[in-house]
């Protein structure tokens, strides 16, 4: 019976693997291996895996000590997270053992030195409250290089996870740093390395980063390093109990308590208390200011005022004497929080606490060193310079909601009345002209609005666009309230080919101006089109304008007609407004919005001509999708803007639930969801250099060298984004997600607009909605 | 048979169908819950209005120069909404060729859908990408698209990506093809 128990089982369990899909056979092959060269892990992460016994190879991957295992890209980030909680938890443990060895409250300048040692090498571990709670051990200048690191955050998978964009990239591995981890690392003899090839394809494509986050879950299972689990039955033992009260003496806050300082005497939890002296005295109340000066401090103290009143609460009760905790209270309470304190110290009976400026560092309490092992969630503000504010509820004003104005509908009379005494000149007054004409409600009479209530400039020069290929608006708003905006138009493309042996000819739409390739760190290709000192060959009529200008090189630079430059104005001019409403901050929407506004222009403009001639082959292109086949013209603009080179993409911001739980979030997170936002912005933009930067290179406009060259300078920019990042306000920080919440409001009503004016419009010609 | 006999087959069961779950991608039901689908592993879902009803968006990785991003677009045409195209209108008119961006089609072929048949075929076409960014390279663009009716009304489910990365996405599409569930007919 048993063994036909057990061949039953074995053969339920061999029809059950075969009947597993392929993939899951093969071990999880949809996931891929982690590759440190593909997705740069920080320096800290890697020495921090080096130091656990990982082999970091120099082909990038990753392998485990002990049974060799590689680690996948679904793994990495449990991993890293499990061995930064145990250097946490370590380095908490060494300085509660040198605290519980000292005893008498006071730090020798030895002890001192031993517990800074201590504190800055797991500082980069360390969470925003511990890094609170150890702040006394330094001076601000230390504070500030040392907390140039940010805090060990865990960021917010729900928002993270729903962004292909979400985090900003970690910093890439500066050159030669492979070899040197090579270097140290053991020889690789007994691991079992697979090769590059072996891997799934999927490793060679760059990869969303919003996999790493959706895949946490499938690593729950997988044995993977030493886990602070396996940690916790000895470091729980060391972490003692809350003693019982015994005595009947006068309730004060509670006072230090000295862990049994070798790890193996603690093993029983033996705990002593610290030594309790008498009740002390009422006192004259001290400001809290004045107890949190470290005085044993042997560099320069940090001054009073920056000192937060929290923890000028922990320190107050932390240097007062010890208490006899009260008999009716039972144990001692657990949790040590800085309200708690302060009101328990001035509500309870008895005297206020005896606050002892010498004392400030001489306590970690096994409480608040729980209360430090807890704290883990908290986003640090450190890394983005923000003076430390006190605890407590924060109260910002609501945020306000809006709604669209009434559209106030322009009359080409008044229009043309305000165009007489306009500051404009010749051609912006043609463009103009032509948005009047055959411009569509309402965007016509959005942008006629613009153009009348603001007076924005319009310049049509190439060298103003930077990256832009069709159109740029700028914004800024003046001291006194008042907005001031610039439209720059491109005037022509600047085409350029190059052919890859006999296989393949690169076409390429080149930018003009100087600014964009300083930016990209690239020198301008040597096109003759782009030297604005070569003579043209000849000057003809073609698909990219009627005065192309053809260079011996081969390279064209054209001209856009009046009336595709109309719907680039009527396009800048719907971005301004958008800047000025807060719905900029929503690409794909705006895009939408102002592509239907210029769609629906050049449509009355070729029902008027007969003829889409009067585009160029790439726009004309858009049109006749959007014209024909609406469905795959947004389809194409959603999956072209979420490109990293158009660096436009935040999925936060497409769906209404999740922008508007985004933006109230970062609200009252202010102001730090603001620095954050401006760090993630720039590292977008970084990226999306790089990416143009690869696309040059890749159609061979810029050697190999020079891109190197412009990549490591765009690697360097992004590794200092958030030490350079400069703290936003409170203030500013309320405003502009204010101003974003008003956008929020109003996209809605603005896409309904659109949507109605394209449907109106096909419904009056006849073009019917085909895929 | 035992009662611990019972016990351990019932344990057995568990533990081969936990393995069998155990896999990485990610179910997902549309808003209006007309179908369900399973995403790829680090896929992004997102839904919109348009003016047959609505879209779903599932956005996947870059393609690796950064000019286009790799995604999956589901579309329901209603034969009940105004400005309706039958089915056999707008396969001709999907399947147009295009002098401007040298678009040409595949042939229509049959694959399985998750309950149906689905009628499937190949796009190419080039394109300036990115469009409102420069350098904008003229790319190959690939798209498979699937056709699933429901009646007179029908989906179209379109996986594009630049032609470079398109073989690395075939399956990834044909398992996505097979997860589509329609509900609710």
């Amino acid at each position: 019976m048993r063994q036909l128990f057990l061949a039953f089982i074995f053969l339920w369990n061999q029809a059950a693997f075969a009947a597993l899909p392929l993939d899951t056979r093969l071990n999880n092959s949809a996931d891929p291996f982690y590759n440190v060269k593909n997705n740069p892990l920080p320096k800290t992460v890697l020495h921090l895996l080096m130091d656990n016994h990982y082999f970091v190879h120099s082909d990038g991957s990753i392998w485990s000590p002990g049974r060799g295992e590689e680690i996948r890209k679904s793994q990495i980030r449990v991993l890293i997270r499990r061995l930064k909680s145990t250097e946490r938890l370590k380095a908490l443990l060494k300085i509660d053992l040198i605290l519980s060895e000292n005893g008498s409250g006071h730090l020798t300048p030895d002890e001192l030195k031993k517990a800074r040692q201590i504190l800055k090498g797991a500082w980069p571990f360390f969470t925003m409250d511990n890094r609170k709670h150890f702040s006394r051990y330094f001076s601000k200048e230390e504070l500030y290089s040392l907390n140039l690191t940010p805090p060990d955050e865990d960021a917010d998978p729900d928002l993270l996870s729903q962004s292909p964009l979400g985090a900003p990239p970690p910093p890439p591995l500066p050159s030669g740093f492979m070899s040197q981890i090579e270097a140290a690392s053991p020889p690789l003899a007994s691991v079992p390395k697979s090769g590059a090839d072996a891997r799934p394809s999927a490793l060679a494509a760059p990869q969303n980063p919003a996999s790493l986050m959706a895949a946490s879950s499938v690593v729950q299972n997988a044995p993977l390093a030493p886990s602070p689990a396996s940690f916790l039955p000895q470091f729980q033992a060391l972490i003692p109990t809350p003693v019982p009260s015994q005595s009947q003496t006068p309730v004060l806050p509670p006072a230090p308590v000295a862990v049994s300082a070798s790890p193996k005497a603690a093993l029983p939890a033996v705990v002593k208390a610290a030594p309790s002296p008498a009740p002390s005295l009422p006192q004259a109340p001290v400001a809290p200011a004045v107890a949190a000066a470290p005085a044993v401090m042997p560099s320069p103290a940090p001054s009073a005022a920056v000192v937060p009143a929290s923890v000028a609460a922990v320190s107050r009760v932390l240097s007062s004497p010890a208490p006899s905790p009260k008999s009716d209270e039972g144990a001692r309470p657990s949790a040590l929080t800085a309200p708690a304190i302060a009101a328990s110290a001035s509500t309870k009976k008895g005297a206020p606490p005896v606050l002892k400026s010498s004392n400030v560092v001489s306590g970690m309490t096994v409480d608040s060193i729980r209360q430090a092992l807890s704290a883990s969630s908290v986003i640090g503000d450190h890394a983005y310079g923000i003076a430390k504010k006190p605890k407590g509820p924060k109260t910002f004003p609501p945020l306000k909601s809006y709604s669209l104005p009434p559209l106030s509908v322009v009359s080409s009379a008044d229009f043309e009345k305000f165009l007489l005494n306009a500051p404009y000149s010749g051609d912006p007054k043609g463009l103009l002209r032509i948005i009047d004409t055959y411009g569509q409600e309402p965007f016509r009479s959005r942008a006629l609005n613009i153009v009348m209530n603001l007076t924005p400039a319009i310049v049509i020069d190439s060298d103003q666009m930077e990256m832009e290929a069709h159109q740029k608006a700028f914004v800024s708003q003046k001291a006194e309230g008042r907005f001031e905006a610039t439209v720059a138009l491109n005037s022509g493309p600047v085409l350029a080919s190059k052919r890859e042996f006999i296989f393949e000819d690169w076409k390429a739409m080149l930018p003009v101006s100087s600014s964009a390739y300083q930016t990209m760190g690239l020198p301008a290709p040597s096109v003759e089109a782009l030297d604005l000192s070569a003579r043209p060959d000849k000057v003809e009529s073609g698909s990219w304008g009627t005065k192309t200008q053809i260079y011996s090189d081969g390279s064209e630079r054209g001209n856009y007609s009046s009336f595709e430059m109309a719907g680039f104005l009527l396009h800048g001019l719907l971005e301004v407004e958008a800047q000025i409403e807060g719905w900029s901050a929503f690409p794909y929407q705006e895009e939408s919005y102002a592509y239907s506004a210029q769609m629906l222009l050049y449509a009355q403009i070729k029902d008027g001509a007969k003829t889409e001639d009067f585009l160029d082959p790439q726009m004309r292109a858009l049109f006749e999708d959007w014209l024909k086949h609406p469905a795959r013209f947004h389809d194409f603009l959603i999956h072209s803007l979420a490109s990293g080179q158009n660096a436009l993409w935040d999925l936060r911001h497409i769906e209404t639930s999740r922008r508007d739980y985004f933006i109230r979030k970062s609200y009252v997170s202010c102001p730090k969801s603001l620095a954050k936002e401006e760090v993630l912005e720039k590292s977008q933009r970084l990226d999306s250099m790089k990416k143009g930067a690869m696309s040059l290179a890749k159609a061979h406009f810029a050697s190999e060298s020079d891109f190197e060259k412009a990549l490591s300078n765009l690697d360097f920019q992004a590794s200092g984004i958030e030490s350079h990042q400069k703290a936003p306000s409170l203030e500013d920080c309320l405003a502009y997600w204010q101003k974003e919440f008003m956008g929020s409001n109003i996209l809605n009503d603005l896409m309904d607009e659109a949507a109605t004016a394209e449907k109106n419009f096909r419904a009056k010609i006849g073009v019917p909605y085909v895929p | 048979m035992s009662r611990k006999f019972k016990l351990m087959i019932a344990a057995l069961f568990v533990a081969v169908s936990s393995f069998a779950d155990s896999g990485d991608s990610t179910d997902y039901v549309s808003p209006w819950r007309d179908f369900s689908c399973t995403l790829p592993k680090g896929w992004v879902a997102f839904s919109e209005k348009d003016q047959m009803g609505y879209v779903v968006h599932i956005l996947g990785p870059d393609d690796p120069t950064g000019v286009y991003r790799t995604g999956i677009d589901i579309h329901w045409f209603d034969s009940s909404k105004p400005g309706f195209v039958p089915l056999t209108k707008a396969v001709e008119g999907m399947r147009a060729s295009d002098s401007l961006t040298q678009r040409s089609a595949t042939l229509l072929r049959v694959v399985r859908g998750a309950d149906t048949f689905a009628r499937m075929f190949e796009i190419n076409e080039n394109r300036w990408l990115p469009s409102e960014r420069l350098p904008s390279i003229k790319k190959h663009l690939h798209s498979y698209v699937a056709i699933l009716p429901r009646g007179k009304s029908y989906w179209i489910i379109t996986l594009s990506s630049t032609r470079s990365v398109y073989l690395d996405y075939r399956d990834t599409f044909i398992d996505f093809l097979r997860s589509f569930n329609p509900m609710g007919y």
